[in-house]
């Protein structure tokens, strides 16, 4: 089914037709795509295309009408959302959804299971939470906030960590410096990644592959160079986006 | 305004899970009023007692933003199982207190795959009908619970084989001390351990606790069978230093009771439940040796006073005042 990635490779994530929508509105309309071990996608499109809600159900917080969701070779399709994320689904939501009453360690060790991502290794790569252990949720900058939602979703171990809109609303600067971390962390490990963003510019520089979504179809997918030379489709498709200042 | 629930945040923040004064202080005071008020035994017992059940109640409502309005079936269960125990034969006190808590603990866990399921009004009614249930059940089977004379010849062995039960109360007394001190260091490990605070997270936020692998279903469960657990420990306690069990245990006032100690003493707090019902049960003492028929309108109108002004409960303020008086002596 895919039309990337090299025939060896194994999948990790197999999405295959799938219906995706809240109540009586279908969002996602018989969507396909593959992900394997340790590839990373990006997912672009205007607001309303159904980005988010494609990370909602791979995620498990929305059931599909039709089709099927694999991950690591077993069906997921009805799996509830712990469970996914027991099995290495990792999620950071749109607006970081940070916990107000816990600190910023509590809020880690909430979701901390045994792996090679630990406590420590969070405040290594963000050590602005460190200083910031003691406080609460609610007393973070954006910036914070963000770190705290991406380093939550490391500290589960995920093999597939989804990033919804990671650099939403944050100051250039700091978005640089969360967009650095991000790039670090995709590369180095064998992490794969879905990830949202407005930044086209971006997003294409960090996943290796694309697709393209407009009102729930994917209109265009493809290796994210193809994708970024394409202009003329950035451009009707995803709209005129300035890519994120040269860094 | 804004500053003050920034102090409260600061000190929050600096003393997680270390002790507060007010914590350490309560503790204190409780052990000094044995030497203090050596004719009121019976009174700062029950304080106690009553402090553990409010207790239990605030792992479900303070921390997981589960309300119970039937909070007393497990207390009253705990009680009658504890009181059967020993007036059938076997008083030995400690093994009574883990029976009772069993007890409970076991029906909580029976309704908690319920209580996991519902969420708001619905988890009232539930927790409501399930005290319903418990009261109606020991009034229709007098030749158990004893009925409305309420369950006697409760007899006790000595505290270990060591410490009789004494008329003055003073082996209950250390007993109900103890046993309220181990369950509150206990409540407060799980308190802090990722399991209390998923706890915490589901209150604040219930549908994004699972997206980090936890099971919102299975911690409600967990959390409403400790509960149980410990409310039916602080019946147990209460039967057995009171020797008798009344159907009033498993009464609808007892649980509203344990909703408002809750709340004067302060909610999420744990050490909360304990201030507030010492001062419930002091007040009621007091306000009751005044007026013993219209008692119940002096403490509501206290209360909502209390509401207006101190939302954080006593524990709320006192920890300002302990603040205050803390860079008083410290200025920066």
């Amino acid at each position: 089914m895919s039309i990337w990635g090299s025939p060896v490779a194994e999948p990790l994530l197999e999405i295959e037709n799938i219906d995706v929508g809240y109540g009586e509105g279908v969002v996602v309309h018989d969507l396909s795509l593959t992900i394997e071990v340790g590839g990373s996608l990006a997912l672009l499109g205007r607001n309303g295309a159904g980005k988010s809600t494609l990370i909602l159900a791979i995620a498990g917080h929305l059931a599909p009408r039709g089709g099927r969701i694999r991950f690591g070779g077993q069906d997921i399709t009805t799996m509830p959302p712990h469970r996914r994320c027991r099995m290495g689904i990792g999620w950071v939501p749109q607006g970081r959804e940070v916990f107000a009453p816990l600190t910023v360690e509590e809020n880690l060790r909430i979701a901390a299971a045994p792996g090679a991502w630990t406590l420590d290794r969070v405040y290594e790569l963000f050590p602005k939470l460190k200083e910031r252990r003691g406080n609460f949720g609610n007393q973070l900058s954006g910036g914070e906030q963000q770190m705290l939602a991406i380093g939550r979703a490391l500290v589960t171990n995920p093999r597939l960590l989804l990033l919804d809109e990671p650099l939403e609303g944050l100051a250039p600067v700091v978005a640089q410096d969360v967009a650095r971390c991000i790039t670090d962390i995709t590369q180095s490990e064998s992490m794969a990644v879905v990830l949202i963003e407005q930044h086209a510019g971006f997003a294409l520089g960090l996943a290796r592959h694309a697709i393209i979504l407009e009102r729930g179809l994917a209109v265009r997918s493809g290796a994210s160079g193809a994708i970024a030379a394409d202009l003329d489709a950035l451009e009707q498709h995803v709209g005129i986006r300035k890519p994120v200042r040269a860094a | 305004m804004s500053d003050i629930t920034l102090d409260l945040a600061r000190i929050m923040v600096v003393n997680r899970a270390r002790w507060t004064t007010i914590e350490v202080a309560f503790w204190i005071a409780a052990a000094a009023g044995y030497f203090l008020f050596p004719a009121k035994l019976v009174l700062l017992t029950q304080m106690l007692i009553g402090g553990l059940f409010a207790m239990s109640l605030d792992l479900l409502l303070g921390y997981g933003g589960i309300a119970s309005f039937g909070h007393a079936a497990f207390f009253g269960l705990g009680a009658y199982a504890a009181g059967l125990l020993a007036a059938h034969g076997w008083g030995e006190p400690l093994s009574g207190v883990l029976f009772g808590g069993l007890a409970a603990g076991g029906l909580g866990l029976a309704f908690s795959s319920v209580i996991a399921k519902v969420r708001g009004a619905a988890v009232l009614m539930v927790t409501l009908c399930i005290g319903l249930l418990l009261f109606e059940a020991a009034s229709r089977m007098p030749w158990l619970t004893g009925g409305d004379t309420g369950l006697q010849g409760i007899d006790m062995w000595p505290l270990l084989g060591l410490f009789e039960f004494d008329l003055f109360g003073r082996t209950a007394f250390w007993y109900a001390y103890a046993v309220a001190f181990l369950l509150y260091l206990a409540a407060r490990r799980y308190i802090h351990s990722p399991e209390g605070l998923a706890l915490k997270g589901i209150r604040e936020n219930h549908d994004r606790v699972p997206m980090l692998g936890v099971s919102t279903a299975r911690r409600k469960m967990i959390a409403f069978t400790i509960s149980a657990t410990i409310a039916g420990m602080a019946g147990a306690l209460l039967a057995q230093t009171t020797q008798i069990v009344a159907l009033e245990t498993l009464s609808f006032e007892r649980s509203v009771a344990a909703l408002i100690m809750l709340t004067v003493g302060g909610l999420g707090t744990l050490i909360g439940g304990f201030i507030g019902a010492a001062t419930f049960i002091w007040a009621r003492d007091v306000l009751s040796a005044l007026n013993p028929v219209y008692w119940m309108f002096w403490l509501g109108l206290i209360l909502i006073a209390l509401m207006l002004t101190a939302r954080g409960g006593l524990v709320g303020a006192l920890t300002l005042l302990t603040n205050y008086l803390a860079r008083e002596r410290h200025p920066r």
